[in-house]
């Protein structure tokens, strides 16, 4: 009995140990599985799942030949090259191999970067191609990595610089359209979320598993044609050349939907190498963001206002004796000479400052410019023609420029009377076209765009339409009266170089500069505003020369850069002449 | 006893048919991430081409092609209606 009790208590000895080791096991278990479960899970979820940004690519850039899209702006994968100094083996070796397949885009110094062995990381070379970077890494050099970047690409190097804008290092748009429209452009990243293998490939083991393709950025399609554009910078570019102007800009517009063709400005700028550029005013598109005093272009608007008021006809006249009194002020004529009785026409094809002044005066009372007459003068120049107001272009750096209303301290009959001929207002370029094409287009204002659409993936364009902002703004039977004057203006003097068969239409400008808060005698803004086509306007071309201390006409600095365009426009065109 | 083992041996067999549908898989996984490097080596290929190709088809480089050079202008311009 003794012996068969010493037998039992070291079985349940025994026993009890087993339960004791397995409890003690059990107790870390749970403490691990059930107590620690949220830890573990997360711990396992760090170590297997992976989390990857899939980068949106933004959006490419086309222009358009005619009706066919062509790639302006385009993207491109490029690699950093970068060493890690401490484990590099073969200095010469990697510095002959990057200097040779990198050449300019491999840095200056690099013996010296890869001596700098507390280092673990110094760029090599910036900006390198696929194929650069696929010799580079044939190589197998020890120490050598390589970063994936993408850049923008322009082809086309200067070409539409100011339109187009350009992208900073940090991935934003700049100025131009990829500035306005960088939310466009850029697109919403995506999302990998995977358990991974140890070499980080994703398997689709796991129920957390996300994927979330990336919305790519907008592929624009401008209305910019790239031949017109091209064409308007030669001309330019040859136009300042011949007169002396430092600064230049021009717009050509379709009349019928207010798509740009072309909108230049000199001096330019590469926007590849934007970060080259000196004077940094060269990234603004002055034809948007310059406002000025639009001087006698105006002209044509306050004649087609006294039109449409019915106040005045082309052939009814008025006594011109070069000088009008408004208030305490006299306005005088540039051109003089053309004294007595003549008609509106005739005040158009000379630019007289007095006719203008008169149409003012006769819609107020006739004597003067009355509340009333500023009244309609404002309704037309900024409610219908919508100056000193922005268009809405979708370009980066618009300004609204400023018509002084009626009922302002400032806007008084004097100011009105010099708005009669496009003086004390400020107005940009791409108002004055927009509202030009309204004037000869029948009277329907279309908002000026840049943009004709988006292309797909699949290289379908999906086209967008004209943004008809306003009809009526005059009626049209002034817009056919208007056309046919500004046509006789043209004839009258700077109708001899144009191509014969064609209906060309112009107006000049020659706006005093102000300087301190006062006009200025040494410098002038020359400026053209004009159409062409067949039976009905087919383009608005406006050019502006202009530089500091340069006195430049419209008549004789301006006018030629015009009729370069404009007979290449109708060559280009392929427009029909008449008879 | 007979039971037991049909039973172990039913678990077993399960067990490997798992084990074979999750190596398929991830063999599969392992293919389309080879695919996929595939095509993003062939879409930065063609976008190089594009490039290359949007440079050479740029007008600076037209108009000072040999073909552009020998080019003169028409002595004389005639419409006809279309």
């Amino acid at each position: 009995m003794k012996l068969f009790s010493h037998r039992s208590s070291r079985a349940d000895l025994l026993v009890l140990l087993t339960l004791l080791i397995m409890a003690v096991f059990i107790a870390r278990l749970f403490y691990l599985q059930v107590i620690r479960h949220s830890y573990y899970v997360e711990l396992a979820s760090t170590e297997q799942f992976k989390q990857r940004i899939i980068p949106a690519k933004r959006g490419e850039i086309y222009a358009l030949t005619k009706d066919e899209p062509v790639k302006l702006v385009l993207n491109q994968t490029v690699y950093t090259v970068f060493a890690d100094p401490k484990i590099v083996e073969e200095s010469d070796k990697i510095v002959e191999v990057i200097e040779k397949v990198a050449g300019g885009s491999a840095r200056d110094n690099l013996y010296e970067l890869l001596s700098e062995k507390a280092s673990r990381y110094e760029i090599m070379a910036v900006n390198v191609t696929r194929k650069q970077a696929e010799m580079i890494k044939e190589e197998n050099l020890v120490g050598i990595g390589f970063q994936e970047d993408t850049r923008r690409v322009y082809p086309e190097g200067s070409l539409g610089a100011q339109v187009l804008g350009f992208v900073d290092t940090e991935g934003n748009g700049q100025y131009g359209v990829e500035g306005r429209l960088n939310d466009r452009l850029t697109g919403t990243d995506g999302l990998l979320q995977a358990v991974t293998d140890i070499r980080n490939v994703p398997l689709t083991i796991g129920d957390k598993n996300i994927s979330q393709p990336p919305e790519h950025g907008d592929n624009l399609v401008l209305t910019i044609d790239r031949n017109i554009q091209a064409y308007t910078e030669e001309a330019l570019k040859n136009g300042l050349k011949r007169t002396g102007a430092t600064k230049g800009s021009a717009i050509v517009m379709d009349p019928y939907t207010g798509a740009v063709m072309a909108m230049a400005n000199l001096p330019t700028y590469n926007p590849g190498e934007y970060s080259k550029v000196e004077d940094i005013s060269v990234f603004n598109n002055a034809v948007i963001s310059a406002p000025y005093e639009p001087g006698s272009d105006i002209k044509t608007l306050t004649m087609a206002t006294g039109i449409d008021q019915g106040i005045v006809s082309p052939s009814s006249t008025f006594v011109n004796t070069d000088l009008i009194r408004v208030g305490d002020r006299t306005i005088t004529n540039a051109t003089k000479g053309q004294t007595g009785r003549i008609s509106y026409q005739h005040a158009l094809n000379y630019s007289l400052n007095t006719g203008f002044v008169t149409i003012a005066k006769l819609m107020g009372d006739g004597d003067s410019i009355t509340l009333k007459a500023r009244q309609t003068m404002y309704e037309y120049f900024h409610d219908r023609f919508r100056l000193g107001q922005p268009t809405g272009i979708e370009l980066g750096g618009e300004v609204a420029g400023t018509i002084v209303p009626p009922d302002d301290p400032n806007g008084a009959a004097v100011r009105y009377s010099n708005m009669a001929f496009g003086q004390g207002m400020d107005v940009t370029m791409v108002q004055v076209a927009a509202a030009f094409s309204a004037l000869i287009n029948g009277g329907t204002y279309y908002q000026p765009t840049v943009i004709a659409g988006t292309m797909d993936e699949s290289g379908e364009m999906s086209a967008e339409q004209p943004k008809e902002v306003a009809t009526g703004v005059i009626s049209a039977s002034t817009s056919s009266t208007m056309e046919d004057m500004i046509i006789e203006a043209r004839r009258a003097f700077h109708g001899s170089n144009d191509t014969q068969g064609y209906r060309i239409g112009g107006k000049t400008g020659t706006t005093q500069v102000i300087k301190d808060g006062k006009y200025v005698f040494d410098e002038t803004i020359g400026t053209y505003l004009g159409f062409g086509g067949e039976d009905k306007p087919r383009y608005v071309v406006m050019v502006e020369v202009s530089g500091e201390n340069k006195v430049l006409e419209g008549g004789k600095h301006a006018m030629p850069i015009f009729t370069d365009i404009s007979n290449w426009m109708i060559d280009y065109l392929q427009l029909q002449p008449k008879g | 006893m007979t039971h037991t083992v049909f039973v172990a041996l039913m678990i077993t067999v399960l067990g490997l048919i798992y084990l074979t549908q999750a190596a398929s898989a991830t063999n599969y996984d392992y293919d389309i991430q080879d695919v996929d490097n595939r095509i993003a080596e062939l879409t930065s290929e063609k976008a190089d081409l594009e490039i290359e190709n949007a440079r050479l088809t740029a007008l600076e480089n037209i108009r000072n092609s040999s073909v552009a050079r020998q080019m003169t202008e028409p002595a004389e311009t005639n419409y006809f209606s279309q």
